[in-house]
């Protein structure tokens, strides 16, 4: 075989043009359009390799020129590669920060329509949201869908994507009950990602297969959470409004309570400062009813230690979560020192010998102060795992005098559970960031 | 009767008849080997016909490692792939047949991903000088597409 091959190369050398047809198309997808056309002027054995590309990504790098070509140019050239594309387009990206929203992509959507479009992403940059046309809704095949600044308006005999597994929504003007009944109407999905949208209504989320959800700058009145047994990986940041579980709406229940009621298998989870204040309403327990026993990451964003809202869902997530491996802490800023003891009294009154995190190896902490309740929460880290590997400090240096020496300081003398429990400190300097 | 530390052990021939002894889950990241030990129709020893010792060699240092450092951060595994496939082209075609014919995903893959850095950006002219050998008979100069994108190499 080796001597076929160098037979094969012989005066030419010609080694990559010998190399099965499925390969060719492997490595000319991982190359802009521009490059993947050029080769079809390398020899006949290239020349219409690069028509029957499985997915077509026009994004700023497809051609070098892209940057300097109008929005009639950049469509004219979309427009030629197409009709010469052969054969059907599973994936196609439309990515081109200099385009415009604007009426030809009518056109295109309905091309791809026809041309089984499994994989599609839109990214609109400039000009007015895009209206979706109606040849949109009846690419049935859809099974990936990614859309930023679009106008989501489906016809009323519209069914859903039966076999659609993953949903992107960024800047996407859509009705809540359109929204509600397009993910309950998806009964693969997977994954659902909504960001920066406003939400009119309550949104429903019914989605038995969901495994992954990211509700990000979500303006709006409630998003309850329905037949989401599967969800795994939730992270929920700047969500202006009420998360809801259904059939739960008097105050008197916990929040807390009832939202992780409805996240029994739930690993990953992600949460800022405003939706931890909401969960804190209604009151919060000591632990959870429900043991997350599969949770390993607790991420916590803009965490303030002298609220007591905040801290006491922290404290009761922690106690309720005995597998947790990682949990990532970063503090904002507060100016008023005056409600400090109560988070201190919280923390030294509640009893933790019951509580150890025998999965905990890795602590990041970060923009800390040095306040008593913070480092007492570190104590408190330190006391109750075992097999802690390593916590990270990172303090705010303009919060922060000597350089962070006294936080170092006492939180070298805290006692360790953990016998290779390493403290990794850094000190940012405000000129050096 | 094989112990138990050979149970998880395959021996693979090269074409030119050297034997590697290879634990199995490293062996079956080749889907073709994996296909024939779960039809049992692996016995011992397995050939691996059209590819030469020098080959397989690094077929398997590469699915080692793959193997190994499935808990490693992704990034350390990225740079090791691409400092693996960085090699002379004659041993990137061989290494490309046989990730090919044995059926090895990340490997195919990785390799398939450095063939395209070294097409990217490059003009027409170049890519033949590199690949191709400079057979000027073969240029079409009447192409269509040339005469969008392919014309300004030669400027």
């Amino acid at each position: 075989m080796k001597r076929n091959t160098n037979e094969v190369r012989g005066s030419t050398s010609d080694i990559i043009s010998n190399l099965p047809g499925s390969i060719k198309e492997t490595i000319l997808v991982c190359l802009p359009i521009q490059d993947a056309v050029r080769t079809s002027v390398l020899s006949t054995k290239w020349r219409y390799i690069w028509t029957k590309l499985p997915q077509l990504v026009f994004d700023d790098n497809f051609c070098r020129e892209s940057a300097r070509k109008s929005k009639t140019e950049l469509m004219m050239t979309i427009y030629q590669v197409l009709l010469l594309h052969r054969g059907p387009i599973p994936k196609f990206i439309l990515n081109l920060s200099r385009l415009e929203s604007c009426p030809e992509m009518d056109q295109l959507i309905l091309f791809l329509s026809n041309n089984g479009i499994q994989e599609f992403t839109l990214l609109i940059e400039k000009g007015e949201p895009y209206k979706l046309p109606s040849s949109f809704f009846s690419c049935e095949q859809l099974r990936y869908l990614s859309l930023r600044s679009c106008v989501f308006k489906s016809p009323p005999e519209f069914k859903g994507f039966s076999r659609l597994l993953k949903l992107v929504l960024h800047r996407v003007f859509v009705a809540s009950d359109t929204l509600s009944s397009l993910i309950s109407s998806c009964p693969l999905l997977e994954e659902l990602s909504l960001k920066r949208s406003f939400i009119s209504d309550c949104l429903e989320i019914n989605a038995p297969n969901l495994r992954f959800l990211v509700c990000c700058e979500i303006y709006g009145s409630s998003i309850c959470l329905k037949n989401t047994a599967r969800l795994a990986r939730v992270s929920i940041c700047y969500f202006m409004g009420i998360f809801n579980v259904e059939g739960i709406t008097q105050a008197e229940t916990s929040k807390l309570v009832t939202l992780f009621g409805s996240l029994p298998v739930i690993e990953f989870l992600l949460l800022e400062y405003h939706t931890i204040q909401y969960m804190s309403a209604g009151g919060v327990p000591k632990r959870l009813p429900t043991t997350l026993n599969n949770l390993k990451t607790l991420k916590l964003l803009s965490i303030c230690f002298e609220e007591v809202n905040e801290i006491s869902v922290i404290l009761c997530l922690i106690r309720s979560s005995p597998n947790l491996e990682k949990i990532t802490i970063v503090v904002r800023r507060w100016e008023t020192a005056d409600v400090i003891d109560h988070v201190l009294q919280l923390l030294e009154m509640q009893d933790w010998s019951d509580v150890s995190l025998n999965q905990l190896q890795v602590v990041e902490l970060g923009n800390l102060s040095g306040t008593q309740s913070e480092l007492k929460f570190i104590e408190l880290l330190l006391a109750i795992s075992p097999v802690l590997e390593t916590m990270f400090i990172q303090t705010d240096s303009e919060r922060v005098a000597d350089k962070g020496l006294r936080i170092l300081t006492e939180v070298t003398r805290f006692p360790r559970w953990s016998s290779h429990a390493e403290i990794k400190f850094e000190y940012r300097d405000k000129d050096q960031v | 009767m094989s112990s138990s530390l050979e149970k998880n052990m395959l021996i693979l021939r090269s074409s030119d008849g050297e034997e590697f002894i290879v634990p199995e889950v490293v062996a079956v990241m080749s889907k073709a080997i994996k296909n024939m030990v779960e039809d049992e129709c692996a016995s011992n020893t397995i050939p691996v016909p059209n590819v030469d010792a020098n080959i397989l060699a690094m077929v398997i240092e590469f699915c080692k490692k793959h193997d190994e450092s499935e808990a490693e951060a992704a990034s350390d595994l990225k740079t090791f792939d691409s400092e693996f496939v960085n090699r002379g082209q004659e041993a990137l075609y061989d290494l490309i047949t046989a990730a090919n014919f044995r059926d090895v995903k990340e490997l195919l893959d990785a390799l398939c991903q450095n063939v395209a850095e070294m097409i990217k950006g490059k003009s027409v002219h170049h890519i033949r000088i590199q690949f191709l050998g400079y057979q000027l008979f073969e240029i079409l100069t009447s192409n269509f597409i040339w005469n969008i994108w392919c014309d300004r190499d030669f400027d």
